[in-house]
C-alpha cells in the first residue's frame, strides 16, 4: 500500500513536472498567448497593482516634503507648523507640476506622432531584474492594444508590448535581454541589431552585426531603422558610449546607453496603428511622412 | 499541507510579490522579494512544534505542488514568461521542506542566513530553467550583477518579516507555540 502511495505521489510529481515545463517552453516560445486564467488573474492583480502604484506615487511625494521640511527645520528653528503645512503643500504642488510637464511633454510627443497613439501609466515592474519588464495601465476606454506595438516615451523608444489583458499591458524594454531592434547609426548611415544585455545594475543595450570598418565615434546618435515592422523610422533609441574591435570578430563591440531614462518613467506613449513599410529608393529622398515619428493615422 | 493553510500562505506570498512589484518602481536599487520570503516561512515551518504542517503532514510532492502554485501566480503578477517561477519556487520549496528535517533556523542570524541561501538558490534556479528553456544562457548573466544587494536587504529583512509571519500564524491557530522553528 505504501508503495503504490509512493509510486502515485512520484507519478503525479513527474506529471506535475512534466506540465510546467511545457508551459514554460510554450511561453518562451509564443510569449503573447495567454490562457483564460491567466488573463483572469492579470486581470484581478493589476488593478491593485495600479492603486498601489498611484498610493506610494502620492507618499513618495509627501516624504520628499517631509524630509526637505527636516532640513529646513535644522537651519531655522523659528518654522512654524503653519510654514510646515504650506511646505508639504507646496512639495505635493510640485509634484503635481512635475506630472504636468510629463504629461505636456507627451501631448507634444503625441502631436508629433500622427500614427494613433494612446498615453499609458506604469503601475508595476519586475523584481527578480531578470527581465527588464514593466507594466502599464491605459486609462482610455475602446482601445486595443496588442502585442508588438511600439511603446515610446518623449526621450526616444522605450520598448514593445509583450502581452496585454485588456487595458493592461507587459512591455519589454530596449535593455531586456530578449529585445532585439533594427537601428542605424546616421553619421555613418551603419546599420545593426540592438538587443538588450540584461544587465541589472545599468540600463546598456549592445548593438550588433556593424561591421569592423565602420568608423563608430562614441558619443553617436543611434535611431530606429523602421526594418522589422515594429518602430517607425528615426525615433531616438540611444547614444554610443564605447566602441571595442578585437581581432577575433568581422565585428565591433559598440555599447549603447538608451535614451529613455527608463528608471524614471512614469507616463509612456503606445502607438497603436503600425509603421509603415520605409520607401528607400535609391537617389530619391525620403518623404517626410515615413520618418522620425511621422507614421500617418 | 492543510488547504486553509495553503490558501493563507498562497495569499500572503500573491501580496508580497504586488508589493515587491508596485514598490520596484520607485526604487533604484531591487528590492527583497516578498514571495520569496513567505515560501521560505511555508517551506521551514512544518517541522514539530508548529504542529499543523508537520513533516508528515506536509509530503515532498504537497511542497513542490504549493510551490508551483505560488510561482505560477507571481509569474502572472511579476509578468515572467509563465511557468519560469513556477518551476523555480517548486523546487526551492522542495529543498527548504529537506532542509527542515534537517536544520533547525533559531536565532535570527540564522533565519538571516537562511533566507540569503533561499534566495541565492531561487536566483540560481531562475538562471538555470531560463538558459535551458530559452536556449541562450548568456543573456541570462546580466541579471546576477545585483544580486549581492538583494542578498543583504533580504537578509536584513528576513527576520522582521519571518516574526510577522509566524505572528499571523499563531493568530490564525489561536494557541501558542512553545517552540517555533521559523520565530
Amino acid at each position: 500500500m505504501s508503495l503504490l502511495r509512493r509510486a502515485k505521489g512520484l507519478l503525479f510529481g513527474a506529471a506535475l513536472l512534466l506540465v510546467l515545463s511545457l508551459v514554460l517552453r510554450a511561453s518562451v516560445r509564443k510569449p503573447d498567448k495567454q490562457t483564460p486564467f491567466d488573463r483572469l488573474v492579470v486581470r484581478i492583480v493589476a488593478p491593485v497593482q495600479a492603486a498601489g502604484s498611484g498610493l506610494f506615487s502620492r507618499m513618495s511625494s509627501v516624504w520628499t516634503g517631509y524630509v526637505a521640511l527636516v532640513g529646513v527645520q535644522k537651519e531655522n528653528a523659528a518654522l512654524s507648523r503653519q510654514n510646515a503645512e504650506l511646505v508639504s503643500k507646496l512639495a505635493g504642488q510640485e509634484a503635481l507640476v512635475r506630472r504636468v510637464d510629463r504629461l505636456e511633454k507627451l501631448l507634444d510627443l503625441r502631436a508629433q506622432v500622427l500614427a494613433d497613439t494612446v498615453v499609458a501609466r506604469v503601475i508595476a515592474v519586475e523584481t527578480s531584474r531578470q527581465f527588464r519588464v514593466v507594466r502599464i495601465r491605459i486609462d482610455r476606454e475602446g482601445v486595443e492594444m496588442r502585442a508588438g506595438m511600439p511603446v515610446i516615451a518623449p526621450e526616444g523608444v522605450v520598448g514593445k508590448i509583450v502581452r496585454t489583458v485588456g487595458p493592461y499591458a507587459d512591455v519589454q524594454l530596449l535593455s531586456d535581454a530578449r529585445s532585439a531592434v533594427d537601428v542605424v547609426i546616421p553619421r555613418t548611415e551603419s546599420r545593426g541589431v540592438m538587443k538588450g544585455t540584461g544587465s541589472d545594475t545599468r540600463y546598456v543595450c549592445r548593438v550588433e552585426y556593424v561591421l569592423k570598418k565602420e568608423n563608430i565615434e562614441v558619443g553617436a546618435a543611434v535611431l530606429t531603422s523602421g526594418l522589422g515592422g515594429s518602430f517607425p523610422r528615426d525615433i531616438p533609441v540611444g547614444k554610443v558610449v564605447s566602441v571595442r574591435k578585437s581581432d577575433a570578430s568581422l565585428y565591433q563591440d559598440i555599447e549603447v546607453e538608451p535614451s529613455v531614462p527608463f528608471a524614471h518613467v512614469r507616463e509612456v506613449v503606445v502607438v497603436l496603428s503600425p509603421p509603415p513599410p520605409p520607401e528607400i529608393e535609391p537617389g530619391k529622398p525620403i518623404p517626410d511622412v515615413a520618418r522620425g515619428f511621422g507614421v500617418p493615422r | 499541507m492543510r488547504p486553509t493553510e495553503a490558501v493563507r500562505l498562497f495569499g500572503l506570498a500573491v501580496f508580497g510579490s504586488v508589493l515587491s512589484t508596485t514598490l520596484s518602481g520607485f526604487a533604484r536599487f531591487p528590492l527583497p522579494d516578498l514571495s520569496v520570503l513567505v515560501a521560505l516561512h511555508a517551506g521551514l515551518r512544518h517541522r514539530g512544534g508548529l504542529g499543523n504542517l508537520a513533516p508528515d503532514k506536509a509530503s515532498p510532492l504537497g511542497m513542490f505542488a504549493f510551490g508551483a502554485v505560488l510561482g505560477y501566480a507571481t509569474d502572472l503578477i511579476e509578468g515572467t514568461p509563465p511557468g519560469l517561477r513556477a518551476l523555480s519556487f517548486g523546487f526551492l520549496l522542495l529543498f527548504l521542506h529537506r532542509l527542515s528535517l534537517q536544520l533547525l533556523v533559531s536565532s535570527k542570524a540564522m533565519q538571516s542566513g537562511v533566507a540569503v541561501l533561499a534566495l541565492l538558490l531561487f536566483r540560481v534556479l531562475l538562471f538555470v530553467f531560463w538558459a535551458l528553456f530559452s536556449g541562450e544562457p548568456r543573456l541570462a548573466w546580466g541579471s546576477l550583477f545585483s544580486l549581492p544587494l538583494q542578498l543583504l536587504l533580504t537578509a536584513a529583512v528576513a527576520p522582521a518579516v519571518g516574526s510577522l509571519l509566524s505572528r499571523l500564524d499563531g493568530v490564525s491557530s489561536r494557541k501558542r507555540h512553545p517552540k517555533a522553528l521559523w520565530t
